[in-house]
């Protein structure tokens, strides 16, 4: 969500309105495809470090080729190039990338796609929380719902599964229980 | 889940679906946090100025 204030007529506007919720919910959608699709090619024998490397090198192509027509690749070397800080926390940000890349393809493979989903929320739910900490911001009431129903339903899936499980610790492949978490 | 239980036919209990929604609500409590903390912050992704 951008809060440039940029001149554009209402009909302009409309467009990238529609165009834009259409391109998130097609992220969306691609989104749960994508950890199931992983698992399926881990079942048929690939290792971690294969499917990160071609899920990578394929979303860099795509992007490469996409962010080249649109005119955006240009402009995000040219303000690479003239920032160096920005450039450098771009650096890092590819290392920390990595390395999460690496446990998330971990999990797909440990545990599925499932788990790894909700494990991505519980992510989403702890990087607000750090962000409170890093950047000072008002507070509200919804952020202590959100993280209620957030933690409290990962909690509460975590205790089912342990019931059902007989207090079997089930981390496997098909179970993709929490335990292992 | 949907997808998991097609297309790898995965078991995924009642609960489980019941609980991902659950979260799921629970980041729309987050996202309704950020509408009410940032004045500005545009539903539709455009916080633009729109041209007569």
């Amino acid at each position: 969500v951008g809060t440039t204030q940029k001149q554009i007529s209402p009909s302009f506007l409309n467009l990238l309105t529609f165009v834009g919720i259409a391109l998130v919910s097609l992220s969306v959608v691609a989104d749960a495809f994508l950890p199931n699709f992983q698992e399926k090619v881990f079942d048929h024998g690939s290792s971690r470090v294969e499917v990160t490397f071609f899920t990578n090198i394929l979303c860099l192509i795509g992007m490469s080729v996409g962010f080249t027509m649109t005119g955006d690749l240009p402009n995000a070397f040219a303000y690479a190039t003239g920032n160096p800080h920005a450039f450098l926390l771009m650096t890092i940000y590819t290392f920390l990338a990595y390395i999460a890349i690496t446990f998330h393809m971990a999990l797909v493979k440990e545990f599925g796609g499932i788990v790894t989903v909700l494990v991505g929320n519980m992510r989403k739910a702890m990087t607000i929380l750090l962000s409170f900490v890093l950047f000072p911001k008002p507070g509200s009431w919804l952020y202590v719902f959100g993280g209620v129903f957030v933690f409290g339903s990962l909690v509460g899936n975590a205790v089912m599964k342990e019931r059902l499980g007989g207090g079997k610790r089930d981390g496997g492949r098909d179970g993709g229980g929490f335990g292992g978490m | 889940m949907l997808i998991a239980v097609s297309l790898n036919k995965k078991t995924v209990h009642w609960f489980e679906f019941m609980f991902g929604a659950l979260i799921s609500v629970g980041m729309i409590f987050f996202a309704a946090a950020d509408f009410t903390v940032y004045p500005n912050f545009d539903f539709v992704g455009g916080n633009y100025t729109k041209t007569n």
